[in-house]
């Protein structure tokens, strides 16, 4: 080799698979995964909701979208991590602080998405509505939100991938159980293939939460743009 | 029996500029077709989006049996263009169709008669864009009537099809008119169609719009693409119609013309 690393900080692809294997087989590791999905749910849940309320409102209600626009463009180009510092006091290391961080993080693709989604209704569909005698309340109900479905579904997909990452970044900062912990703690005790398989883990659980999305869509959304040729 | 709309003096601007309509003024009879035909850009759906009352005229005033009206009423159902903006992606060709239907009784029994007056009901369970263009203007047809209107708005229902769907759409909206005894509103730049299908055709002048002539279509009502289109009557009133529009659309090349200079 090169010389440039350390053999022994990059053990073999079949050793890292196979202590991946064993871990997710009778081993901590699925317990591990476990225990990050049980925040990353939660937390993402959170960030669904008041990103889709929030999303719709600031499309349907212009004022309410000026007034709050320099404080959304404040909050929003912060990076998460720094909002540990001022959270931390407030909630202290636990769930709270977990699904905070995983909620503020995750929101911003699915209330900018959502809100997209609102604004790009065609007119013409509220005005088939009009035409069918349908209320301001239904036309919301009945047209809007089903026509901005497609496009809430990409934030919250989106959004997925984020809440994973500050669940596990949060996990590693605080020591909460979890991948982030586990990384860090196999890390410090030298099991440097027991990391590199969490790692790959992590990984793994990644692409199944995004396959995961990606399938609910296709079957909820059959009529959506991106799924009608499948 | 009071006309079911009678469009009096109207006229509409869009902010401050030149008016689009000026003193429209004019009648449809219970269970006759007009046909409303003019230059193109002389404002016909803008005139359709006031008589279905998606906007308020400025001056003047649509009445219906003699009443005013404010929002788009039950009475009245509309046909667009654009049948890929009006029908929703989401639902169903049924559950389209259901759509404006708010009474729960005999639900069903309703949709499927109107999927069958426009022959989809095979395609009940399909999405619309699963459909051919005239296939999908059927749907919208059949959700404009399932709601058993008086009156039928068409707004250019045809002009977005091949030419071979185009008459049988024809035919079919005459023959749904007839059964129904629904009196109806065809906005169109396409003066062939206005004649073969319509009891009267209203023609407009180019921009300001007003109403330039009003011709009775006294062919006989049962028509046929091929026979009727041959007729000697259908032809002198064809000419009658086309000499009409093509004289405004005449006018409205030397308005532009001496506007340049």
């Amino acid at each position: 080799m090169l010389g440039i690393v350390d053999p022994r900080d990059v053990p073999s692809f079949a050793a890292i698979l196979q202590a991946a294997a064993s871990g997710i087989w009778g081993g901590e590791l699925l317990f591990v995964v476990l225990a990050t999905m049980s925040t990353w749910a939660p937390g993402l849940l959170i960030a669904g909701i008041a990103g889709v309320v929030a999303g719709v409102s600031l499309a349907m209600l212009p004022r309410l979208e000026i007034a709050t626009r320099p404080l959304l463009e404040f909050l929003r180009p912060i990076p998460s991590v720094a909002m540990i510092p001022v959270a931390l006091p407030i909630l202290g290391i636990g769930l709270e602080l977990q699904l905070f961080m995983i909620a503020f993080a995750s929101i911003w693709p699915v209330l900018f998405a959502t809100k997209a989604g609102v604004e790009s209704v065609d007119p013409r569909y509220i005005e088939t509505g009009r035409m069918l005698g349908l209320s301001r309340l239904m036309q919301v109900v009945r047209i809007v939100l089903p026509s901005a479905l497609p496009a809430v579904a990409t934030g919250l997909r989106t959004a997925s991938a984020i809440a994973l990452v500050l669940a596990i970044t949060v996990e590693m900062l605080t020591g909460q159980p979890g991948l982030g912990f586990y990384i860090e703690n196999v890390r410090l005790n030298g099991l440097i293939t027991e990391m590199w398989a969490a790692i790959l883990v992590t990984g793994v659980t990644g692409y199944l939460v995004n396959t995961l999305f990606l399938s609910i869509e296709r079957v909820a959304l059959p009529w959506s743009p991106d799924n009608r040729d499948q | 029996m009071q006309p079911i709309i009678c469009v009096e003096g109207v006229t509409k601007a869009y902010n401050e500029s030149a008016p689009i309509l000026q003193d429209v003024t004019f009648k449809v009879e219970p269970g006759q077709f007009t046909a409303v035909v003019g230059p193109s850009g002389c404002g016909k759906t803008t005139l359709l989006r006031c008589i279905a009352s998606l906007m308020q005229p400025d001056t003047g005033s649509v009445l219906h049996r003699g009443q005013q009206f404010k929002e788009p009423p039950s009475w009245l159902s509309i046909v667009f263009q654009d049948y890929n903006r009006s029908l929703f992606p989401w639902l169903t060709v049924r559950k389209n169709v259901a759509f404006g239907l708010r009474d729960k009784n005999g639900r069903a029994e309703r949709v499927l008669a109107a999927l069958r007056s426009v022959g989809l009901e095979h395609a009940a369970d399909l999405y619309p864009w699963q459909l051919s263009g005239g296939m999908q203007q059927r749907c919208a047809l059949a959700r404009s009537i399932v709601v058993t209107p008086q009156l039928l708005l068409l707004d250019e229902p045809f002009a977005s099809v091949d030419a071979q769907t185009r008459t049988d759409l024809q035919d079919m909206v005459m023959d749904i008119c007839r059964r129904m005894s629904l009196s109806a509103l065809l906005v169109t730049h396409d003066i062939d169609e206005a004649v073969f299908m319509a009891d009267k055709v209203v023609v407009l002048s180019t921009r300001p719009a007003r109403v330039v002539e009003e011709i009775e279509i006294n062919l006989p009502r049962s028509r046929d693409q091929l026979s009727t289109k041959e007729s000697p009557e259908f032809l002198h009133l064809r000419h009658r119609v086309y000499t009409l529009v093509r004289q405004q659309a005449h006018k409205s090349t030397i308005v532009a013309s001496t506007d340049r200079t």
